[in-house]
């Protein structure tokens, strides 16, 4: 089973209905390198829109945005990060509710728990990491990173539709993608193990 | 055997910080220092720039306040452009770029109160940390949680209508704005955005005066502590408008001494150089400004919120008003030393923010067309702001290829910078001097005076991962003798 499989397993899990709403929320600063990942890949998904999928964007998660996620059914999170994973990962998160807080920010988890706590209402959540290299200031990405962006939005244009045709399969809550160019296309495969739970 | 205990980063601030205190053997606090490492290379990355990407380019300095850093460049590229220092743009220009700032400065205090200081007030400074923050909020006080949201989404809202997106505003540009707002967009603000009542300026303005009662009520319980924690005299310099009103947006520079005694006399910002010199100092990033006549070791000064009230004559909207004197009243009319008043400081401009968005929304000069002006182009500018945080000073040289050739930033937390160090070594002093063990809620009285100040370290990136917090209790010999990691 490949990759778009196991994608296409987890859109099942998060639609139990057609025309199911789906958020995808980069978050980063476009202007500190590839912490700019996340409004890239938002920014890409808006100049050609997937029906059914809306787009959110800003520096960084806050408060206001449990009333934003509490409004879909599921919510991707997409963000740079600084671990040495093997391009692209996604893994699902849940809220938690005794997150500690260290900035002005706010982690996914906790917009989650936020969501439940005053909404009554948690969408089925998603964290898709992307892995950065380059964090001075300065606009663009690096070479590694527009990669793994490409990965990023490449798989999510193959899959998105899919979830909304209630597709089903395994529920796979968290896994990793290397990103390998052949012939100009991009493929997905096991980074190590495959996936990890 | 000596200890040094060591806070890093500290938590709930921007950026990253670190507190060492360094004990002797009788755990007596020989030194306490706030460490910050201030990202200060975003002067050069400008340099060589066209002058007009400046507004946009530094927000990309802080994901944070990045509305404050956008307006005080465009202001000092206003006088580049000719179109004057601060008062010469259209009325419409003007507007709306103040319809910006106070929308992030009531979007910013809001976050401030409910998500980093309301948690220490509602559960107490030593309480866990596992429920001192924002979910604890939701969990036992869900109606303040909601407003908070909804308070916060406002403030967005009219940030992404003024500014014309969330990321990398383009509202403020050389000169004016590009935009107006339209009366659809008017009418959303005031009537509730999206049709939801709860969105709309007057309850707003309801929202600001029930969290301001929450702060006086606290205060009224607890007078020792919001009086007396990490209460020192200092210096106080703001902007304030000509006439001497609150004003957040323009005005001339003032500064009062601990006493009320005007030591810096409502002076043109342009010439802020003639009295504010930085200090460097070997063990911080971070500089250390101070106002050149009084020099480095009287000259240092709080800005801010409580900065703000101890400067200005008034605040020019009513219920504020109503709040300042009060406010004024606690001390006689003379400047408040008292760290923990910025939070009620704070909330009493939370409120005139909503009610300056409330009178700018009804104002129809926002309709108008007559967007940005021109006038003879010069080649040195210097915009200032009241950011949330306090004052922000944005300085640029242009070559006559329109090029930045010099750029100078004194950002609010580098101005805060001696003050929150006092407020650190108050604490040390005054809680950890002497005591054989250091708890938890010492730790974090450290942080609640430092977070009285809301710093904004500018430097995060934010990337996942990158923002632990690690306390490190080590010896002289720099062995750690215990390590705590939340």
């Amino acid at each position: 089973m490949n990759a778009v499989k196991y994608w296409i397993g987890i859109a099942g899990s998060m639609m139990d209905q057609a025309g199911a709403n789906i958020l995808v929320y980069g978050y980063g600063n476009p202007g500190r390198g590839d912490d700019g990942l996340g409004p890239a890949l938002v920014q890409q998904l808006q100049t050609e829109p997937l029906m059914g999928v809306s787009t959110e964007c800003d520096y960084q998660l806050n408060v206001e945005d449990a009333l934003t996620v509490s409004e879909f059914d599921a919510v991707i999170f997409a963000d740079a990060t600084h671990e040495a994973i093997n391009g692209v990962r996604m893994r699902s998160v849940r809220p938690l509710f005794n997150a500690a807080f260290t900035t002005h920010a706010v982690e996914p988890q906790a917009v989650l728990a936020l969501s439940e706590l005053l909404y009554g209402k948690c969408p089925e959540a998603y964290m898709l990491e992307m892995r950065g290299y380059s964090w001075e200031v300065g606009e663009g990405l690096s070479p590694s990173a527009r990669e793994n962006l490409i990965a990023a939005l490449t798989m999510l244009r193959r899959t998105l539709p899919a979830w909304r045709r209630r597709q089903t399969g395994t529920i796979l809550p968290q896994m990793e993608w290397a990103n390998h160019h052949e012939s100009g296309r991009v493929k997905y495969g096991k980074a190590d193990s495959g996936y990890r739970q | 055997m000596g200890k040094k205990i060591v806070i890093e980063p500290v938590t709930r601030v921007e950026g990253h910080g670190k507190v060492t205190i360094l004990l002797d053997d009788a755990n007596k606090v020989t030194q306490s220092r706030l460490h910050i490492v201030e990202f200060r290379g975003f002067e050069r990355f400008v340099q060589g720039r066209p002058y007009w990407e400046a507004p946009v380019l530094v927000q990309r300095l802080c994901g944070i306040c990045p509305v404050s850093h956008h307006l005080a460049a465009a202001k000092a590229m206003d006088v580049i452009v000719g179109a004057g220092t601060g008062d010469g743009l259209t009325k419409v220009g003007e507007k709306m770029r103040r319809l910006m700032h106070y929308g992030q400065t009531f979007q910013s205090h809001v976050l401030h109160f409910f998500h980093l200081c309301a948690p220490d007030l509602l559960f107490g400074i030593d309480a866990d940390p596992a429920i001192r923050n924002v979910i604890g909020i939701a969990l036992k006080h869900k109606d303040l949680a909601v407003q908070a949201v909804l308070m916060r989404k406002y403030g967005q809202e009219i940030i992404a209508a003024t500014a014309g997106k969330k990321i990398h505003g383009t509202g403020a540009i050389p000169g004016g704005i590009n935009k107006n707002l339209s009366l659809e967009e008017r009418d959303g603000f005031i009537q509730g955005i999206g049709g939801n009542t709860q969105l709309s300026i007057g309850t707003m303005v309801e929202w600001a005066q029930a969290a301001l009662a929450l702060f006086k009520d606290y205060h009224a319980k607890h007078k020792d502590f919001i009086d007396g924690y990490a209460a020192f005299p200092s210096n106080h310099v703001s902007l304030v408008r000509k006439d001497g009103a609150l004003d957040l947006y323009h005005g001339v520079l003032r500064g009062v001494d601990a006493d009320g005694n005007r030591i810096l006399d409502d002076v043109d910002y342009q010439d802020y150089l003639e009295h504010i010199a930085e200090e460097v100092r070997s063990w911080s990033y971070m500089k250390f400004p101070y106002l050149k006549k009084q020099g480095t070791q009287k000259g240092w000064y709080r800005v801010g919120p409580l900065a703000r009230l101890n400067t200005c004559d008034f605040i020019p909207t009513p219920l504020a008003q109503k709040e300042f004197e009060q406010f004024k009243a606690y001390t006689g009319g003379k400047p408040n030393n008292m760290t923990m008043h910025y939070h009620w400081a704070r909330l009493i401009e939370t409120l005139h923010a909503a009610e300056m968005m409330r009178e700018l929304l009804n104002d129809p000069d926002l309709q108008r067309t007559d967007l940005v002006v021109t006038g003879t182009r010069r080649d040195e500018g210097v915009g200032l702001i009241e950011a949330p945080r306090g004052t922000l000073f944005h300085h640029y040289r242009v070559n006559e290829h329109d090029q930045i050739t010099m750029c100078n930033l004194i950002v609010s937390t580098t101005n805060n910078n001696q003050p929150m160090n006092e407020a650190v070594d108050w604490v040390a002093r005054h809680t950890i001097d002497g005591k054989a063990e250091v708890t938890e809620g010492m730790l974090n009285g450290v942080e609640v005076a430092i977070r009285a100040y809301d710093p904004c370290l500018s430097c995060a990136t934010h990337a996942l991962g990158k923002m632990p917090l690690e306390i490190s209790i080590v010896n002289e010999r720099g062995e750690i003798l215990d390590r705590n990691r939340r």
